[in-house]
Order: C-alpha cells, then sequence, then structure tokens
C-alpha cells in the first residue's frame, strides 16, 4: 500500500465533492450550450473519478526495501519546510508595514541563519548584500515601486 | 525584386547609430527582464515607455521589439539552472533542461538554447518579412471552433508530460483547469469560486501560479536539507561549456519543429507562446526514436521548446503589423506604444510607413545576432552560478520572485497567492505529482471554455460545428494521432514482452 | 528623419507660443502636489485606461502643465473593484487620483463583492465621451443598421453580434435594439478588441459595436465599414453616417465616460486644483491633437456637474442592466 497516493486520493475525492457541491449552485446551461457551471461540474466528476483510481491503486502498491528506508518520517525536514514557508508569510505581512527591503532583510537572516544554520555574521552579510543589490537593481535603476515603510523604503 | 529594395531600406533605417544602439539596449534589457521571475514584457515596457516619448516610432519599436525578443532569450536561464521559469513558456524547457544542469550538462543546455533560440527566431523573421501579409489572411479563417480544437490539441500535451503516473498527469491537470475556472464569468457575469476575495474576480494570474508552483516550491523542496555549497559539479573548459557537433545533430529535427510550430502558433492572436512551446515538446517527444529520454535530460527537449518560444515572436508580430490586431499582453503593450507616439497600426501601416516595419524586420536581424554574442559567452558565466552557495541563491530567487510578481500590478494579494502555490508546488513535488501539466491546463483551460461556448452560440448549440471546419477537422485530428502514438507504444512494448516471454 | 526635426521645431514653437499666452501663476493659490501623483486605472499595461491615463500624464507634462515623473499605477482585477477598493484606501491622500469609464458605474450595480461603489469617491472631472459605431465587414450587403435589423427578423437568432462582456456598452445596446424592433441575433462575447475585430473580419460573425477609433484604419483600407452611429446626432469626422435614429430605430443612447476622481471626500481646494488643471489641459494643442486623433468628444465637465451626471449615468445603466438580464444588486 502507498500511504501517500492513498492519502492524496482521498483528499483529491474530498475536494472533487466540494467542487461539485459549488457548480451545481451555478447554472448548468446558458444560451445554446453550457453555462458557468458546466466546466466546474465535469472537472469535480473526473477528479473524484481518477482520485478514485489512485486511491484504488495504491492498494496494491509494494514498496521496495530503498523506498521503506527513504519513506522513514524525517520531521527535520518537515519543520524546516514549514518555518521557512511560515517566515515567508511573516516577510510578505511585513512588507506592508515596514517596507519590501527590511523585511527581506530580516527574513533571509533568519534563513540563513536558523533554518540554513549557517553563522549569523554569514546571514546578516547575504541579507545586506542581497537586499542592496534588489534596491540598486529594481528600485533605483528600474524605478519600481516595492511596498515601502515609514521611513521611505 | 520589391523585397529586396524593402530589406535594404530597412537595413538603412536599422543600422543607423541611433538605431544599432537602441536595439542593443533593447535586447540587453530583455535579456535581463527574462532572466528576472515575474517581471515580463508587458510591465517592462510600461516601465520604460516614458522614455521613449523623445524617441521617432521606428527607434522606440526597435527598442520595444528588442525587449519583447531578448527577454524570450533570457527566459531559459533560470529555467535551466534552478527548475525556475521565468513565464509560462519556458516551464517545458524546465522538465529536460534541469536534468541536463543536474548532470553536469548545463553549459551545452544553455549554449543549445541560445542556438536554438537565434536559428528559430531568425526563421520567425523571415516569415514575418516574406509572408505576413498573406498569412495574417490565413490566420483570419480561425474563428472559436478552431481555436476550441488548438486549445485541444495543446490540451492533449498533458499525456507527454505526465511522466511516470498518467492518473496523477491528469489529475494536476483538473486542478488546473479548475483554477482556470476561478473568477467572472464573463458571458453571464457570475462569479466563480472567488471565496469572497475581489482581487480573484478576474482569475488566477497564471505568472504568480507558475512562479509559485516552480520557483518557490523548488526552493522548499531544496531546503529540507541544510544546503550543501556545490550542488551540482560544473565540468571546467570550455569544450565542455558548449553543445557538441552530436548534439547540434540530434537537434536538427527540434529546431525545425520549433521554428514552425513557433512561427504559426505565434500568427494566431490569442494562442500564445505557451502553447506554442507545449505543442513543440509535445511533437518532439511523439516523434523521437527514444521518447523516454524526455524529462531526464534529452537536448531535443530544450531546443525545441525554446525555438518555438523565440520564433513565436515573429509570427505574434504578423497580424500586429498587417492588421494592428495584438495576439498577447506583450504585442497588446507594443501597440499601445505604437498609438502613444501617434502610430496608427493598422492594416495600411506597412503600406504608408514602409520604414517603420522594414526598420523592424531588419533590426531584428542585427537584435539576435546580438543576442546570440551576447548570449554564448554568458553561457560559461551564467553556468558558474551554479557555483554560488546555495544560501545565498535561494534568498536571492524568493526576494526576485516577490519583486517581479509585485512589479506586474503592485498587489499584495498577488504575493499572498505566491506563497500559496507555493506550498502547493512542494506538496506536488512530495507526492509525485507532474506541475507542467497543472500550469498547461491553467493557461490553455480559460481560452478552451471560453471559445467552446463562443462555438456552441455561433452554432445554436450545434455541436457538429467543430467537425464540419476544415482546419478544426485537421486539429482535432492531429490531436487524436498524438494520443494515439504512445497506446501505440505501450501494445508495441506490450506485445514485444508478451512474445520474448513466450519463447 | 527631416520631417521629425521640422516637427520637433514646430512642436517645441507651439508649446513655447501656449507659455508666453498662459500666465504661469494662474495654479498658484491653493493645493499644489508637493511630490510625483499616482494616477490609477482599472486596466492593465495597453489596455484602455491604462492608455487613457498614460497619455494625460504624457500630454499634462509635454505643455508644461506638470513637473515629470507622475506615474500610472494599474491596478487591474474585477473591472475596477480593485482600482475602486485601492482609491479608498488612500482617503485624504493629496497625491493619488484615477481615472474611470463606465466599467465603475456597472461594477458598482452588478458586482456583490465591491465594498465601495463610484458614489464613495470625489468626482472631479469628466474629459470624453466615446461615442459608439455599428460595424460590418467591408464585403458584407447591408448598408445600414436598419438592413441589418430587417435581416435578423428574416432569421432569427442566426446573425451574430461580437463584443464585451454581458454588462458592456454592446450588448446593452443589443438589448434596447432588440426590444424596439422585436429582431433577434446571437451575442457572443469575445475577450480582447483585436480578436473582436479578427473575427469580423474573417467573417466568423457578423456585426461589432466599436468606438471609431477602434477600427479607423480598417475602414481606411476597405475591411470593413461604418453603418450606424450609436449616437444623437451625427459625428464630426464620420459626416456621412447617419445616426441610429434617422435610421429609424429610436433607442435611448448610453455613451461612455472618461474622467477622473478622487479619493473620497477630497477637500474643496483639492477639487479646485484638478478641475483647473484638466481645464487647462483641454485647451491645449496637444489634447486637441489627442480629441482627433482617436476619435472621441471633448466634454469637460466640473466636479459638481460630473456627480449629477454619475447619478443619472447609473440610473440609466441599473435600467438598461436590468432588461438586458444582467443580476444588478444596488
Amino acid at each position: 500500500m502507498k500511504r501517500s497516493d492513498l492519502l492524496s486520493g482521498l483528499f483529491l475525492i474530498g475536494f472533487g465533492l466540494f467542487i461539485i457541491r459549488e457548480a451545481s449552485a451555478m447554472k448548468y446551461s446558458y444560451v445554446h450550450g453550457p453555462g458557468p457551471g458546466f466546466l466546474p461540474f465535469w472537472i469535480g466528476v473526473l477528479l473524484v473519478a481518477l482520485a478514485l483510481i489512485l486511491a484504488t491503486m495504491s492498494a496494491f502498491y509494494f514498496y521496495s526495501e530503498k523506498e521503506r528506508k527513504a519513506n522513514r518520517a524525517d520531521w527535520w525536514k518537515a519543520i524546516r519546510v514549514a518555518g521557512t514557508w511560515v517566515a515567508f508569510l511573516f516577510m510578505i505581512a511585513l512588507a506592508d508595514k515596514i517596507g519590501f527591503i527590511l523585511s527581506f532583510v530580516i527574513f533571509t537572516v533568519f534563513l540563513v541563519s536558523a533554518v540554513d544554520r549557517r553563522s549569523l555574521s554569514t546571514g546578516i552579510t547575504v541579507a545586506l548584500a542581497i537586499a542592496f543589490g534588489f534596491y540598486l537593481i529594481f528600485v533605483y535603476a528600474f524605478g519600481l515601486r516595492l511596498p515601502v515603510g515609514p521611513w521611505g523604503f | 525584386m520589391e523585397t529586396l529594395q524593402n530589406i535594404l531600406l530597412g537595413f538603412a533605417v536599422a543600422l543607423t547609430p541611433v538605431n544599432l544602439f537602441w536595439c542593443f539596449v533593447g535586447v540587453f534589457l530583455g535579456t535581463i527582464v527574462g532572466i528576472l521571475p515575474g517581471l515580463g514584457t508587458p510591465a517592462t515596457i510600461a516601465i520604460l515607455l516614458p522614455l521613449s516619448f523623445q524617441m521617432n516610432p521606428a527607434t522606440g519599436l526597435i527598442m520595444m521589439a528588442g525587449i519583447y525578443y531578448g527577454s524570450k532569450y533570457g527566459g531559459s536561464t533560470t529555467s535551466i539552472l534552478m527548475n525556475l521559469p521565468g513565464e509560462t513558456a519556458s516551464v517545458v524547457t524546465c522538465l529536460d533542461g534541469y536534468q541536463m544542469a543536474r548532470q553536469g550538462r548545463a553549459g551545452p543546455a544553455l549554449g543549445i538554447a541560445a542556438i536554438s533560440s537565434f536559428v528559430a527566431g531568425t526563421v520567425g523573421i523571415l516569415g514575418l518579412m516574406l509572408v505576413a501579409p498573406p498569412l495574417a489572411r490565413f490566420a483570419l479563417r480561425f474563428g472559436p471552433p478552431e481555436y476550441f480544437s488548438l486549445m485541444a490539441l495543446g490540451l492533449t500535451m498533458v499525456i507527454f508530460l505526465a511522466g511516470k503516473s498518467m492518473i496523477k498527469g491528469l489529475l494536476a491537470a483538473l486542478i488546473g483547469l479548475w483554477l482556470a475556472s476561478i473568477g467572472t464569468d464573463t458571458f453571464t457575469a457570475e462569479p466563480r469560486f472567488i471565496f469572497g476575495r475581489l482581487e480573484l474576480l478576474d482569475g488566477v494570474d497564471f505568472i504568480v501560479a507558475t512562479i509559485g508552483i516552480f520557483a518557490i516550491g523548488e526552493v522548499l523542496v531544496n531546503l529540507e536539507e541544510k544546503t550543501k555549497i556545490d550542488l551540482f559539479k560544473v565540468p571546467k573548459g570550455l569544450r565542455n561549456l558548449l553543445p557538441t557537433l552530436q548534439d547540434l545533430k540530434d537537434c536538427r529535427f527540434a529546431f525545425l519543429n520549433g521554428s514552425v510550430v513557433g512561427f504559426l502558433i505565434g500568427v494566431m492572436p490569442g494562442a500564445g507562446a505557451t502553447i506554442a512551446s507545449f505543442l513543440s515538446y509535445g511533437l518532439e517527444k511523439a516523434v523521437s526514436k527514444n521518447p523516454d529520454k524526455f524529462g531526464t535530460g534529452a537536448i531535443e527537449g530544450v531546443a525545441a521548446p525554446e525555438g518555438a518560444n523565440n520564433s513565436e515572436t515573429g509570427g505574434a508580430l504578423v497580424p500586429l503589423l498587417t492588421l494592428g490586431i495584438p495576439g498577447s499582453n506583450s504585442t497588446a503593450m507594443l501597440l499601445a506604444a505604437l498609438t502613444l507616439w501617434g502610430m496608427k497600426p493598422g492594416p495600411l501601416l506597412i503600406q504608408e510607413h514602409p520604414e517603420i516595419f522594414w526598420g523592424l524586420v531588419a533590426s531584428m536581424y542585427v537584435g539576435n545576432i546580438m543576442l546570440l554574442i551576447l548570449n554564448l559567452p554568458m553561457v560559461p558565466l551564467f553556468a558558474k552560478i551554479l557555483r554560488v552557495p546555495n544560501y545565498f541563491l535561494y534568498p536571492v530567487i524568493l526576494g526576485i520572485s516577490v519583486v517581479g510578481v509585485y512589479a506586474v500590478n503592485s498587489s499584495m494579494f498577488d504575493i499572498w497567492m505566491l506563497a500559496l502555490f507555493g506550498i502547493l508546488g512542494y506538496v506536488m513535488r512530495k507526492l509525485d505529482f507532474p506541475a507542467a501539466p497543472l500550469v498547461l491546463a491553467l493557461v490553455l483551460g480559460i481560452r478552451a471554455e471560453e471559445t467552446f461556448r463562443q462555438s456552441l452560440i455561433m452554432s445554436q448549440g450545434d455541436l457538429s460545428v467543430f467537425l464540419t471546419r476544415p482546419l478544426s477537422v485537421i486539429m482535432l485530428l492531429t490531436a487524436a494521432v498524438l494520443l494515439a502514438i504512445p497506446i501505440f507504444r505501450w501494445t508495441q512494448a506490450w506485445r514485444k514482452q508478451t512474445a520474448s516471454e513466450e519463447n | 528623419m527631416k520631417t521629425t526635426r521640422a516637427f520637433i521645431v514646430i512642436a517645441a514653437t507651439m508649446v513655447v507660443a501656449t507659455l508666453a499666452v498662459t500666465p504661469v501663476n494662474v495654479l498658484g493659490q491653493g493645493f499644489k502636489p508637493t511630490r510625483a501623483v499616482d494616477v490609477v486605472n482599472h486596466s492593465r499595461a495597453g489596455g484602455g485606461s491604462d492608455l487613457f491615463a498614460r497619455a494625460l500624464v504624457q500630454m499634462l507634462e509635454q505643455e508644461k502643465l506638470i513637473p515629470p515623473g507622475w506615474q500610472v499605477l494599474n491596478k487591474a482585477a474585477g473591472a475596477g473593484a480593485q482600482a475602486m477598493a485601492y482609491l479608498a484606501e488612500k482617503k485624504g491622500d493629496p497625491h493619488t487620483i484615477s481615472v474611470f469609464t463606465n466599467t465603475w458605474v456597472v461594477t458598482s450595480l452588478t458586482v456583490k463583492e465591491t465594498t465601495y461603489t463610484i458614489d464613495d469617491f470625489t468626482p472631479l472631472v469628466r474629459m470624453i465621451l466615446e461615442p459608439t459605431v455599428a460595424v460590418i465587414k467591408g464585403d458584407s450587403l447591408y448598408k445600414n443598421l436598419k438592413d441589418f435589423v430587417e435581416d435578423a427578423k428574416k432569421k432569427p437568432g442566426q446573425l451574430i453580434q461580437v463584443g464585451g462582456t454581458v454588462s458592456s456598452v454592446d450588448n446593452l445596446f443589443r438589448n434596447l435594439i432588440q426590444k424596439t424592433t422585436g429582431a433577434k441575433w446571437q451575442y457572443v462575447d469575445v475577450r480582447s478588441g483585436g480578436e473582436r475585430i479578427a473575427n469580423l473580419l474573417g467573417g466568423h460573425m457578423h456585426i461589432y459595436f466599436a468606438q471609431p477609433a477602434e477600427v479607423s484604419e480598417h475602414v481606411r483600407a476597405g475591411n470593413v465599414k461604418i453603418i450606424a452611429a450609436l449616437t444623437e446626432s451625427r459625428l464630426e469626422g464620420l459626416p456621412n453616417v447617419s445616426t441610429i435614429k434617422e435610421q429609424g430605430i429610436d433607442v435611448p443612447i448610453i455613451t461612455q465616460v472618461r474622467g477622473a476622481v478622487g479619493p473620497p471626500a477630497m477637500p474643496k481646494d483639492r477639487v479646485q486644483y484638478w478641475e483647473g488643471l484638466f481645464l487647462r489641459l483641454t485647451k491645449t494643442a496637444s489634447w486637441k491633437k489627442y480629441v482627433k486623433e482617436n476619435e472621441v468628444e471633448s466634454a469637460y465637465l466640473n466636479s459638481e456637474q460630473l456627480g449629477a451626471s454619475l447619478k443619472e449615468l447609473s440610473n440609466q445603466l441599473r435600467e438598461t442592466l436590468k432588461e438586458a438580464g444582467v443580476k444588478v444588486v444596488r
């Protein structure tokens, strides 16, 4: 049994059902042909059908020894990825408040020093170097307008 | 004879020092813009528009067009080196280009992309020069039914992109189609799946989706483990950095395929470079002697779509300059620029302002040569990017993605979508779902639905409209044949296997 | 090259001449922007409103009415919805204005997700009215719109009009004409203006209600012909084209408006600055050239007049949209 396929199959069945439910509230037909609900409805149906096949097929799959090893859940990996992504979200939220350049510096220091476990000084150097480059190219040369903070950058 | 005179006139315009200079500025900026994901041609032209008000229209157009075709050259670089397409048309380039880079063949991949771009780009200009008016008339025969069939043909490419599991490829495509259905339904003004967000009324921006799924997703996957300083080996020596003679030989058909497919698709207003690059990749894989090589670093898989992407430019200029009809956001921006300079692009432009049309054509030859000269020596330099420590590279990629996406519509919402697509890209990778079918379906889905419904309104609900119009039938048949090829191959292989088992 | 130089010389002379005649100090009192202004619009780069905003900035700069550096900002999502939300956010900011069209009014009426409507903003000026004309392929046999309508009556549902979204002026006109004449024809919504013309030229569809500038080059080349002006009186640039009413089809006329609005509750002195600036623009040579080239009508209204006119437009559109079967939510 291939667990990842079973799970994604089940999830997609649910998602397909959601699409079908939403689509059935839309008009199925319009003057001489399909209406706004036509395409989503059939997407939902096909999604459910194919996801069912995927989930069923996953039961007949046998892992090789190598795959079994590779599959062992590595929580560190998940934490690193989740951490990066959440930090990325924080950067976006902060960009609106303190400007993109500064929030990007903070994010990069976190990424390099915390996620990638380089030294803090490496993190700061990298962050400042990239931020300066960005400012030079995008703001100064191209004249792009990035979100700015109260300090004007 | 007349053409010869015209082209001489064109070169007289293009080779003036002023125009040469701005042509160079255009292609140089274009290359940079192409490398930066997200930013894109229309936004760049908009940014530089005020600068061009002082120029005369021919110079302005030469520069703006330089940005347009120059950005196509640059688009392949990040796709190959970092699995990071800067635009949807370069998504297929990632499939084999990135694999080549992982095998230490980044140089040849970049080289073949530049060469193929040059060859196909030049073919595109030749086409623009020689057959523009008759071809534009031909393109007008494409009504909604023909476009629907073209989109259907494009969507069959999903089977060539599915990778290991066909079911997962199809599921990814369905999700792409669903994403395409988000937004206001233009026929009834009814909103679909907008979750109460105004920003979704216009649908999902496929640039945002592409960059999120590919760039952010790729970085997230790589950050699972502490980054290594040297991810891929980069062989030393110029010989290992450029394509070999054998590579060039392997790509003979790809050059032709890319040139022709790209140009023809380009001529159709509203078809676009994405379908051109996907279609030429599918075609290349369909006719290849060893289709299994595709997706594992086949050099033809880089040459064909890159060629198509570049010769599409020449094609797209055909309806723009002969009829004043733009087929894409980029050409719409060129049209806008022409109008702001006080020109009236339309069916009489070539007759009444030959210096503009022929000057542009001649400048594109010059520009393409400049691009080749500019890009080939940069190959070793770019290949060295892979030696830049990843902890430096990844923040750059994330930052550029954010800036590029923000620049288009200065919308924070787009950045949130970018993050969302980033995690989707990561999850898809972890669960072995191919991303290319999703992007393809997202790009083509909107138009496929639109043209399907338009056709049925035209025919008052009669489905036979797709089968009674010759061009539509031809494309549907091509789609059927392309679908049949892999099935035929499977049965062949299966028969061989059973035969050998019986022996 | 020579003509270009000559043109530059002439243009420069004209600029100098205008500057010499107009006292520089007209804008002296009251509010004046202290930094570059953002001109918001609801199109993507290259779209109709984007081009209008850019043309405004370009002309203002050329006529030295403003210092260089003003920026055009695209807020394209939701047919004006995003632009309206952005402008509302800029309440109190003296350095943001936006151009608007009928689309803002239509979106205010039909999109229930919009939090702001056109009524929330400070009307500044109306600049132009865009006429609509009925266009058919050059080799088509119809001589006027009446012929088309008669033919549509003979074969109901077989003729096809190509146009914009279901709530666009094109479709509203179709509904109005169908109602008064009893004729019926199909309407196919095609996304971009260029493709609509391509569909007309290719003979896939039979009629298009366009703006004159969209098709003027094709008219000149004989690819298409204009068979009626959907306006109250004949157009200056098309004296031989009869109006729809002359052809005996009596429908209310909907006009496309372009102008500028500011953030909500803008103080009086700022409104006066914008009124003055744009009024001065309408008197310049660049403006006259723009109006002529784009075949639109220069139709300046000040803030108060625009406010009243928008109310009227809103009521008219509400009725016609309802009749066209579009759900009106406000």
